[in-house]
């Protein structure tokens, strides 16, 4: 199922990018505008793209993807649930909280104990923001507070 | 004077203690700011270099050369240990670096890294001796023809590492090449595929990209398999050294590696990442056993990591003899030579840079 769905997706994504492509002006070989490049490349995406698909469904050698085991399956769609949230309270709640949530909840579905879990996320968020933030300049968003 | 005298006088300022100490500082703070993810070798410079003002200019190139390769071996580092490129130019080293440190020879890994690396920035500094104004006038030829072609043969040759479906390759290729176009267009400024983002303007970076694609999958990666079954078996520190088995393996690869990469840093462009490419192609090709790779050759290590560095003293040429840099490495070396008062050109033939390049890989063995 996934083996097929992957460059399904793939197949979608560059169908849109070709859609947008061809909307930027293209101008012409001598005068190339900006949308010539993407949609040469559009095209070429779409076309290696639409044959990977193909050869997902025949069932194309190299082309079988590794099942997880269920809660194997679990863990993963946890983190990635996990690092989305992360992203969209960024902004909103500052890099220390964010980060902090973030480590702790990971691991602690990922097997570790709670105490652990609090543990290394306050110690990673405050390394972190130390080494970036303080030390470094690096702009990292603070929070309200 | 002649190469060899320069050479001795490169030698005499270079091993100064002041100078040496300053080279040991520069590896070794490079070397830490090179392990974090997301700052390589040209982040760190551009956040060391003010540090480096109240110096003389020689120290203060030899620190700056120095936290160039330190931040360098940093990347590789983190490539090797965990699965986590710290730059574009040690992307390759992970497909067997990490591969050999689940195999618990890390130690090996990154002795052959580090002595790999030394050698082609030797080979590098001998080549710039020899050659450094003809190579310079072949490459000033380079037009946008001999660029388009060395692109296409750089992406054909990536599709070849992989190992796995060639379609599914290029199919990256193709992603890799439509997020390059994301941002402001070279020609017209025309913003493409923003969506009115102020940040997407200016292009998707290759340090987020990196992030995502290993980094991210990397912790995923650890998600599937649970925090238990993760632990990497203890090393012993005689195990930190490759067997002679393992020298013997890679002589050839380093040596391969590091003419290689120093060819292609003559060339403009992102040498130093197409070089281990290259490298780790030819390797494959060259190797009795190329299914084997991915899994933990050595050779697969030897090869790109002195091609890396070969190609930094390839790319230090045009820097020297014309004036031109070609990487952003060897821009803000530029600007700290014009920072201190020194211009690059045909008349720099301070062979001091590249000497310190050699002593700072001395001093990162060391370390």
């Amino acid at each position: 199922m996934l083996a097929r769905a992957v460059p399904l997706v793939l197949l979608v994504v560059a169908a849109i990018y070709l859609t947008l492509a061809v909307r930027l002006p293209f101008g012409t070989a001598a005068r190339p505008g900006a949308g010539f490049y993407p949609v040469i490349v559009a095209i070429f995406a779409v076309g290696v793209a639409l044959a990977a698909t193909a050869g997902a469904f025949r069932g194309a050698r190299g082309a079988e993807a590794v099942e997880l085991a269920p809660d194997a399956r679990r863990r993963v769609a946890i983190s990635v649930a996990a690092l989305i949230v992360f992203c969209l309270v960024l902004p909103w709640i500052g890099y220390p909280a964010a980060a902090f949530g973030f480590v702790a909840v990971v691991l602690r579905y990922l097997g570790a104990r709670w105490t652990t879990a609090l543990l290394a996320g306050v110690l990673s968020s405050a390394g972190s923001y130390g080494i970036f933030a303080v030390l470094l300049d690096v702009p990292l968003p603070r929070g309200p507070w | 004077m002649g190469p060899l005298e320069g050479l001795a006088y490169g030698f005499s300022v270079a091993l100064l203690p002041s100078n040496l100490f300053a080279c040991f500082v520069g590896v070794l703070v490079g070397t830490i700011v090179g392990v974090l993810p997301g700052i390589g070798p040209v982040g760190a410079m551009a956040l060391l270099l003010p540090s480096t003002f109240a110096m003389h200019p020689a120290t203060a190139l030899i620190m700056l050369a120095g936290i160039y390769y330190g931040a360098m071996y940093g990347g590789s580092t983190t490539s090797i240990l965990v699965n986590v490129p710290g730059e574009a130019g040690s992307v390759v080293t992970l497909l067997d670096g990490y591969q050999m440190t689940r195999k618990g020879r890390a130690g090996a890994a990154l002795t052959v890294a580090a002595v790999g690396s030394f050698v082609a920035g030797t080979v590098g500094v001998i080549g710039i001796m020899l050659a450094a104004s003809w190579l310079a006038d072949v490459a000033i030829q380079f037009g946008p023809p001999e660029y388009f072609a060395i692109t296409l043969a750089g992406l054909l040759l990536l599709s070849r590492l992989s190992g796995g479906s060639i379609l599914n390759a290029f199919v990256m290729v193709a992603l890799g090449l439509a997020l390059g176009t994301v941002g402001m267009d070279s020609i017209s400024a025309l913003r493409r595929f923003t969506f009115g983002s102020v940040q997407l303007a200016q292009g998707i970076e290759l340090v987020p990209v990196i992030m995502g694609i290993y980094g991210v999958a990397e912790v995923l990666l650890l998600a599937e398999e649970g925090i238990a079954k993760t632990q990497i078996a203890g090393v012993k520190l005689r195990q930190l050294l490759p067997t002679r088995e393992e020298w013997r393996r890679s002589t050839m690869p380093i040596a391969r590696g590091s003419v290689v990469g120093f060819l292609t840093g003559l060339v403009p462009g992102p040498a130093a990442v197409l070089s281990t490419f290259i490298s780790y192609t030819l390797e494959k090709k060259m190797s009795k056993t190329p299914e084997k790779f991915g899994t933990g050759m050595i050779e697969g290590v030897a090869g790109p990591e002195a091609s890396n560095n070969g190609a930094t003293a390839g790319a230090m040429v045009p820097l020297l003899s014309l004036g031109i840099p070609f990487s952003p490495a060897t821009a803000i070396l530029l600007g700290a030579l014009v920072v201190h008062g020194l211009q690059p050109g045909p008349l720099m033939i301070s062979q001091r840079p590249e000497v310190s390049g050699a002593s700072s890989r001395v001093c990162t063995s060391a370390i």
